[in-house]
């Protein structure tokens, strides 16, 4: 198959990428860009293992064709707090033990930040629902949703005015 | 030293700094230059002969490297666990579940290892499969061995006289209980990449839990010596017993040796379920007697695990299955029986429990049910039966604490408001409804008396007085090298943060024995208390001199010398120095073996 040049930003910085059409987002970002952080757990969209954030929005890397990727802005874990700093969500979740092996880690805090994004006083639904795709087998899902209300409680202090 | 300082506190977990960021390595993260695909061909029926195998197509292919037949195995087909090597790693004639493996082949990309697959050419021959393990067992069923009867195994832990309880007993309760094949579904499919190091030692990097004996089967299948293969364990994506057995590493190690390339070979998450053990789905045949005041006098349990066609830890799961039949319950007069039966479904093994859940359901439906015959309270009829500190299991065994089975039911039940549960409204919304269960279980750790329960450590001191932990234990995420690092940290005196641990690679660390059965904090962790004493000697000895103090008043405590409670100025690096030039050691190797009752027969 011949490729085909791809425009995207991924964690803020602009890329050109040739890749195959057929491609997909996961591939690209794991052998390509080497952002190992995005974990293929089935590769069929059921395990929320390749979560990342795509024009603000959370998406299964592994159902993304590359092509569809054109000029969109992409956030992997590596992306998060610009790489250096911690967010609140990353540094709870350390806190908080919300993960053990740590396989679904990276996209559980994608789908979390996709949620704080647009939502800074979620509910306790509100999180389930943000993390419904994203399959956990060690843990229990109760500290993930405690470390997010928390990171929301600490992002919501850090907005407050004065 | 008078209490804990770092056992007893918190810590964040090892690594989790890199889970976090993105950064923890796990094994499809791992590359090397010039690496390959490795993929293997699985059958097409569940049962069947296998009349020819054609891979003169696949070889010629573009970008195909390597195709493998059992032809092509240096040393023996068959992984090789538990004593038992039934298992092919390629079929030779016959396949016997859907999770046998025929051809493994390494390619240059994706691509051209999946063309090599389509391109080999195998014709069948399918047979009558056994599905079911009840008719397994009866006389006339076709048999999954030709040479081995469908029954594998028959346990029988008896105590007592299990007629004459239940002659004793007022009522008795009977009933069939049927669990499912339950997949562990750990997140991180199994994989492995293989190398040739430069001196032609096989490194084989793999996602497991028992990296020693990984390196043993290695070493079998290739014919090499087991000193020329090292296997090391990245970051494990989840286990639960279903990354114990050898998964790919072998199959990776010998398309790696036969193509001189490193190769890299992830299950698909379908090969994944294919393949790897299952927790057994068992058919428990319960019957309970029991006195009208609601005391147990007789149980008897027919269990029939189906463990698919291949010994794997079958007998083992089963057999510690009727050991743990009885519950956390006295009783008497006891006969707990299981069967563990060939059938072509998927092999059954580890997985979380060992069987104990298995049976732990059919115990607690009994207990619930016989509370409600007897108009008893299910709490309490579970604490009139419960065990205690001095009982003695059927097993022979007798108990030095009975684990707070009494105490944790009791305080449980206040917590949950037990007595009051009927007086709470049971629908307090339209879509909500509340409702209370109480239930128990018996379980045990260690390996028993069937397998080597074994494990050494290896600690060394810098002359910082920063450690570095070298533990052959894998760690899935439940925490074991986190607590492997405080208990070195609390018996050399200084800070969890002044331990690094080397995480298992068969060059660096000692064997461990695979982090199964709940044992690694139990016989690691008792390796490296072990491991300890010769570096903590070097150090107090070094500390008694330079002070003048007596050796027994001195103690480390994080970092620091301390003499009955006061801190001195000197700290463990100072030692660490001073015990260096005095021709010190200040490394130590640990070893540590559960010990069993040795006149008691089922012990696990």
């Amino acid at each position: 198959m011949t490729e085909k040049t791809v425009h995207l930003w991924v964690n803020d910085r602009e890329l050109s990428i040739a890749a195959e059409p057929s491609r997909t987002l996961l591939e690209v970002l794991r052998e390509d860009l080497k952002c190992i952080s995005v974990k293929e757990g089935c590769g069929r969209g059921d395990c929320g293992s390749c979560v990342v954030i795509m024009d603000g929005k959370p998406v299964n890397a592994c159902l993304v064709l590359i092509a569809q990727a054109e000029d969109a802005h992409v956030l992997t874990l590596e992306g998060l707090s610009g790489g250096t700093a911690l967010h609140p969500l990353q540094r709870l979740f350390v806190d908080k033990w919300a993960f053990q092996c740590g396989f679904c880690t990276p996209g559980m805090i994608l789908s979390s930040y996709a949620l704080l994004m647009k939502n800074l006083e979620p509910t306790e639904e509100d999180i389930k629902e943000a993390i419904v795709g994203n399959l956990c087998r060690c843990t229990d899902y109760h500290r993930v949703i405690e470390a997010v209300q928390e990171a929301a409680r600490e992002l919501r202090q850090l907005n407050e005015p004065g | 030293m008078s209490e804990l300082e770092i056992v007893r506190n918190k810590a964040s977990a090892f690594g989790s700094l890199d889970v976090v960021k993105g950064k923890a390595y796990y094994l499809k993260d791992l590359s090397f230059p010039g690496m390959l695909v490795g993929r293997l061909l699985y059958t097409a029926y569940p049962c069947a002969k296998i009349l020819r195998i054609d891979v003169d197509i696949a070889r010629s292919l573009p970008g195909v490297v390597a195709v493998l037949t059992h032809h092509d195995i240096p040393g023996e087909n068959s992984y090789f666990y538990g004593g038992n090597s039934d298992q092919p790693l390629l079929a030779v004639d016959r396949v016997y579940y859907q999770g046998d493996a025929l051809v493994a082949v390494a390619a240059e990309n994706d691509e051209a290892a999946n063309a090599a697959l389509a391109a080999v050419i195998v014709e069948y021959q399918p047979l009558v499969g056994v599905f079911d393990p009840v008719a397994a067992m009866q006389p006339g069923s076709p048999r999954v061995w030709q040479h081995r009867d469908n029954i594998f195994d028959h346990t029988c832990v008896e105590d007592g006289n299990v007629e004459n309880g239940f002659k004793e007993a007022d009522i008795i309760i009977e009933n069939t209980y049927h669990t499912q094949l339950v997949e562990q579904a750990f997140l991180e499919p199994e994989g492995a990449l293989a190398l040739t190091d430069l001196d032609g030692t096989l490194i084989v990097y793999a996602s497991a839990q028992a990296p020693h004996r990984d390196r043993m089967q290695i070493a079998r299948a290739l014919a090499l010596p087991e000193s020329k293969v090292r296997v090391i364990v990245p970051r494990i994506g989840g286990a639960f017993g279903g990354k114990d057995e050898a998964h790919v590493q072998i199959h990776a190690a010998l398309l790696a040796h036969a193509t001189g390339r490193p190769v890299r070979l992830v299950r698909t998450r379908e090969e994944s379920i294919l393949t790897h053990v299952k927790r057994h789905p068992v058919q428990i045949k319960y019957k309970t007697g029991v006195k009208q005041d609601g005391r147990i006098t007789a149980v008897h349990v027919l269990a029939i695990g189906d463990t698919g066609p291949y010994v794997n830890a079958g007998q083992e799961v089963m057999g510690f299955l009727a050991s743990m039949a009885a519950g956390p319950y006295r009783i008497a007069n006891v006969r707990l029986e299981s069967y563990t039966v060939f059938t072509n479904n998927p092999i059954c093994g580890a997985m979380r429990g060992f069987g104990v859940p298995q049976v732990a359901y059919a115990y607690e439906r009994q207990m619930d049910e016989i509370a409600h015959r007897l108009s008893l309270d299910p709490v309490k009829i579970r604490l009139l039966n419960g065990l205690e500190t001095g009982d003695r299991l059927p097993t022979g065994v007798t108990l030095k604490e009975a684990g707070g089975m009494k105490a944790g039911l009791r305080e449980a039940a206040e917590l949950a408001d037990w007595e009051n549960r009927n007086s709470v409204e049971r629908q307090p919304a339209p879509n909500l409804r509340r409702g209370w269960g109480v239930a128990t279980s018996l379980f045990s750790i260690g390996l028993g008396k069937v397998w080597p329960d074994h494990a050494g450590a290896g600690l060394e001191m810098t002359l910082d007085g920063s450690v570095i932990l070298r533990t052959g234990a894998t760690d899935s995420g439940q925490g074991t090298h986190t607590v492997l690092a405080q208990i070195a940290a609390e018996a050399l005196g200084v800070e969890l943060s002044s331990v690094r641990v080397i995480t298992p690679d068969t060059d660096k660390t000692l064997d461990a024995g695979s982090s199964v059965a709940t044992r690694q904090i139990v016989v690691s962790g008792n390796a490296f208390l072990q491991a300890a004493k010769p570096i903590h000697k070097s150090l107090l000895l070094t500390a008694a001199e330079e002070t003048g103090l007596p050796e027994e008043k001195l103690s480390l405590r994080r970092g620091f010398l301390y003499c009955d409670d006061e801190p001195l100025n000197l700290t463990v690096s100072d030692l660490a120095k001073k015990a260096w030039f005095k021709d010190r050691p200040l490394h130590g190797e640990g070893f540590y073996a559960m010990e069993y009752p040795k006149d008691v027969e089922h012990v696990q």
